[in-house]
């Protein structure tokens, strides 16, 4: 009846490197049932219906078309899905293993070590690049273009994780210069194109460093300005795409550069409650369906700039409480299964919103703990997945919100520590 | 493997095999003995007719090669490149966008090559169409608005039927449900065929044969949505599409009433038959605004009332026209009934701005109930509080 579930969507750019892989040093169940041959059932096809050595051949490779992880939670039945983390782990760390991450983090960056960043700086050779993954990953090749995302997780978790120096920061800084272009947009790695979900990254990282000075602030000011369209929304570049993102990207950077002047904020604001559906949620485009990410990039544009009128904080809280499943973790829509990064879209939200106590942190506190990479460190989507630093942050930064203790306190509206936003003198637009 | 190497072997692949009709990514590369002696000279490789197989251990050499001759080419002045120079950034960024379309340099360049009629609008609409056979790709947002651009491109509307579209988002429905981009892809294509339906039948639509078209087309994805949600009752994102499509059939054709009527009952027995799917009740809140929306007489308070009760009985009995047993999904199913009758309550308290005392009372017992079945019920007992 049901169809099988796959993992979780994360929108590009706000997503980690798309391939889920399980982890093969930690026990995970092998797949139950019949695996199913999806395109052979789903679609006529009378050049592999019959049978001759060549249909043979692909036959034997069909069943493994599908990566691993994707195939193991297609097989299972809806019930199972809906309750589920991938079940049997024996031990489940109890805290959050700080030292590990921050070690893990650190690895991702195959360069240079701050050590020997002064000696390397001066080579001609050197470029500056900061992976943030290893490189001769699968993730490495399929998320360079978003380098410059990478670096902003990485460096956020490790500020929150009181460890800001484990990243070299003049390192960082040369590196995001180098992804500026001359329209003032920032690329997401060296030699790519500029586009917003590249360019609130990079503005991120300075302002938590304290160096919009190494930058053209008024570039940045005027890239942005250029993407507003008449209807309020932002196109993400210069090609169309639009998106709830690409307009809390817009205002969020505006709001950290206190250039808000320079877009036209009311009309933002009209695009963005376009944008709000029957269930109090938001979706990526007017009549999209309400996603918990898209409810993040909705709730914190409107908080930012003091329009949260506009959100029925009650229907949209009783929404994202029920992104909460049976085992703590949370959900991004209705029946699918619970991801890490959630802690953070459905849990900014509730903060904003005033709500967090609605639902069961203890519970969500555990399932953040249990994503953990025991071994190499770093925190998955959910338990006995590949570790990466998207869902690092994001588990790290839901424990904050969560008052774990040993960590910095995160705000909920930028996803920064909130020791930088006071810094800056931006209002707390919260409600914890 | 090196690099150059093997992306030299998929871009001759590319280049020489203009009929791949599908591409899969394989766990496993396959020996040369499994490979077809025509296609051996590919391995690893995988090309049996027009069924292309890429090793997933593969695939990051592969970019890597590719990237290396992407980067070394000026993809940002196209203008001031050569013949040559243009040739190679189009098959460079070809081999990257068929394995990771998320890549938005080298998808802008192919937008900067159709523009500078290197590169036909139509030979590109047929590369995306191939590499969305692939599960992982078509959860690409990029890839999509890709699409959309190139379908956008002539001031006169969509270059190809929009019919097309549609099945090609019906495929990927299939590859990877609950697939975000790929059904807004759908819900443009339903929104330029409403445009059509009310335009004058004179003007050129998309579906040849005008407005009557476009309103036929329009009821036609409306009929396919009631009749795929009956095959997965627990993807949301179709049901959600399903709402559009609603929408869009209603305020084309009138009769309102009639047709929201006729498909909240509709919606019932598939809540009623299969017990335990939150995507099918929050369908079921969805039409109850919609009827409030309507006015009075398309769905009475009363009549909700009966049908939770149903919906509660039949999965603490087991009665009805549901063949579920387990005790989960039957308790599940007692909670989703409940929170929908909170749901309708609270909808009318929101329609008329205040609550009298059977509405109150009508809250509380949703609560309660709740309280009693549900996994997680942290949140009603804070309601319940609040109401005392």
């Amino acid at each position: 009846m049901d169809r099988p579930q796959a993992g979780g969507h994360k929108p590009h750019g706000i997503a980690r490197g798309p391939w889920r892989r399980q982890r093969q040093t930690t026990h995970v169940p092998p797949p139950t049932g019949q695996i199913p041959l999806y395109q052979l059932e789903q679609r006529n096809r009378p050049d592999v219906t019959q049978l001759s050595s060549v249909t043979l051949v692909i036959l034997s490779h069909r069943s493994l078309w599908m990566d691993r992880s994707e195939r193991t939670s297609s097989a299972k039945p809806p019930s199972q899905v809906k309750n589920g983390t991938n079940g049997t782990m024996t031990s489940l760390p109890a805290t959050l293993l700080s030292d590990l991450h921050v070690q893990y983090i650190k690895s991702l960056d195959t360069i240079v070590p701050p050590s020997e960043f002064a000696l390397l700086a001066s080579r001609p050779e050197f470029t500056g690049i900061w992976p943030l993954q290893k490189k001769d990953d699968l993730e490495y090749w399929l998320t360079e273009h978003l380098r410059v995302n990478g670096v902003y997780w990485g460096l956020t978790a490790l500020d929150l994780m009181n460890n800001i120096d484990a990243l070299e920061r003049d390192q960082v800084i040369k590196y995001l210069q180098d992804c500026q272009h001359e329209n003032g947009g920032f690329g997401g790695h060296l030699n790519h194109d500029p586009h917003l979900l590249y360019t609130l990254s990079a503005i991120q990282i300075l302002v938590t460093y304290d160096r919009l000075d190494a930058i053209d602030v008024d570039k940045v000011v005027s890239y942005v300005r250029s993407l507003q369209l008449p209807d309020g929304s932002f196109s993400g570049d210069e090609w169309g795409e639009i998106d709830i993102r690409f307009c809390y990207c817009a205002i969020s950077c505006m709001s950290l550069l206190k250039r808000l002047d320079a877009i036209d904020v009311p009309r933002t604001v009209e695009f963005v409650v376009r944008c709000k559906n029957y269930d109090g949620g938001f979706g990526s485009q007017p009549g999209s369906e309400s996603h918990a990410a898209m409810v993040f990039c909705g709730v914190g544009a409107l908080a930012i700039v003091n329009a949260l009128h506009h959100v029925d904080a009650d229907l949209l809280g009783w929404w994202l409480c029920e992104r909460q499943l049976g085992n703590g973790g949370l959900n991004g829509r209705p029946q699918k299964l619970e991801d890490v990064c959630y802690s953070w879209w459905v849990l900014s939200a509730l903060s904003i919103l005033g709500r967090v106590h609605w639902i069961n942190k203890e519970k969500l506190i555990s399932f953040i703990l249990s994503a953990q990479d025991t071994e190499a460190g770093g925190i998955a989507d959910r338990p006995g997945d590949m570790a990466d630093v998207f869902h690092t942050l994001f588990g790290v930064a839901g424990l904050s919100l969560l008052g774990y203790p040993g960590l910095k306190s995160v705000d909920p509206v930028y996803c920064m520590p909130k020791h930088v936003i006071q810094r800056v003198g931006l209002a707390e637009r919260y409600r914890v | 493997m090196d690099s150059h190497v093997l992306y030299d072997t998929l871009r001759t692949i590319l280049n020489t095999h203009l009929d791949i009709d599908e591409l899969g990514l394989l766990p496993l590369p396959p020996t040369p003995d499994e490979l077809p002696a025509a296609t051996r000279q590919y391995h690893p490789f995988l090309l049996v007719g027009t069924k292309l197989g890429v090793p997933l251990d593969y695939v990051p050499v592969v970019l890597k090669g590719a990237n290396a001759v992407f980067m070394r080419l000026p993809h940002a002045r196209l203008e001031e490149a050569g013949e040559t120079v243009v040739m190679a950034l189009e098959e460079a960024t070809r081999v990257i966008i068929v394995l990771n379309p998320e890549c938005n340099t080298a998808i802008n360049t192919r937008k900067k090559l159709v523009l500078a009629n290197y590169l036909p609008a139509p030979t590109e609409l047929r590369l995306l169409t191939l590499l969305l056979t692939s599960p992982r790709n078509t959860k690409s947002s990029t890839a999509w608005h890709h699409r959309r651009w190139l379908l956008q491109l002539s001031p006169h509307g969509p270059t190809t039927p929009l019919a097309n579209e549609i099945a090609l988002c019906h495929r990927t429905a299939n590859l990877y449900p609950k697939n975000y981009y790929a059904w807004n892809h759908r819900h443009w294509v339903v929104s330029v065929l409403t445009e059509h339906a009310r335009r004058s039948e004179t003007v050129d639509s998309p579906c040849d044969g005008g407005a009557a078209a476009a309103r036929a087309l329009l009821q036609s994805e409306y009929g396919a949505m009631r009749e795929w949600v009956r095959g997965n009752v627990g993807d949301h994102s179709g049901v959600q599409h399903l709402e559009r499509c609603l929408v869009a059939v209603v305020g084309v054709d009138g009769e309102e009433k009639e047709k929201v009527r006729e498909h909240v009952e509709w919606v019932r027995e598939f809540v009623a038959a299969y017990p335990g799917h939150e995507t099918l009740w929050c369908h079921l809140r969805f039409c109850a605004g919609l009827a409030r929306e309507l006015g009075a007489g398309v769905v009475g308070l009363a009549e909700e009332e009966t049908f939770v009760r149903r919906c509660v009985e039949e999965a603490e009995t087991g009665k009805g026209a549901m063949t579920e047993t387990d005790p989960v999904v039957l308790a599940r199913q007692r909670m989703l009934a409940w929170a929908y009758q909170l749901w309708v309550v609270r909808l009318g308290k929101r329609v008329t701005g205040h609550a009298d005392a059977t509405t109150r009372a009508r809250e509380r017992e949703a609560l309660e109930r709740i309280c009693e079945v549900a996994e997680e019920p942290r949140y009603y007992r804070l309601q319940l509080e609040q109401l005392d």
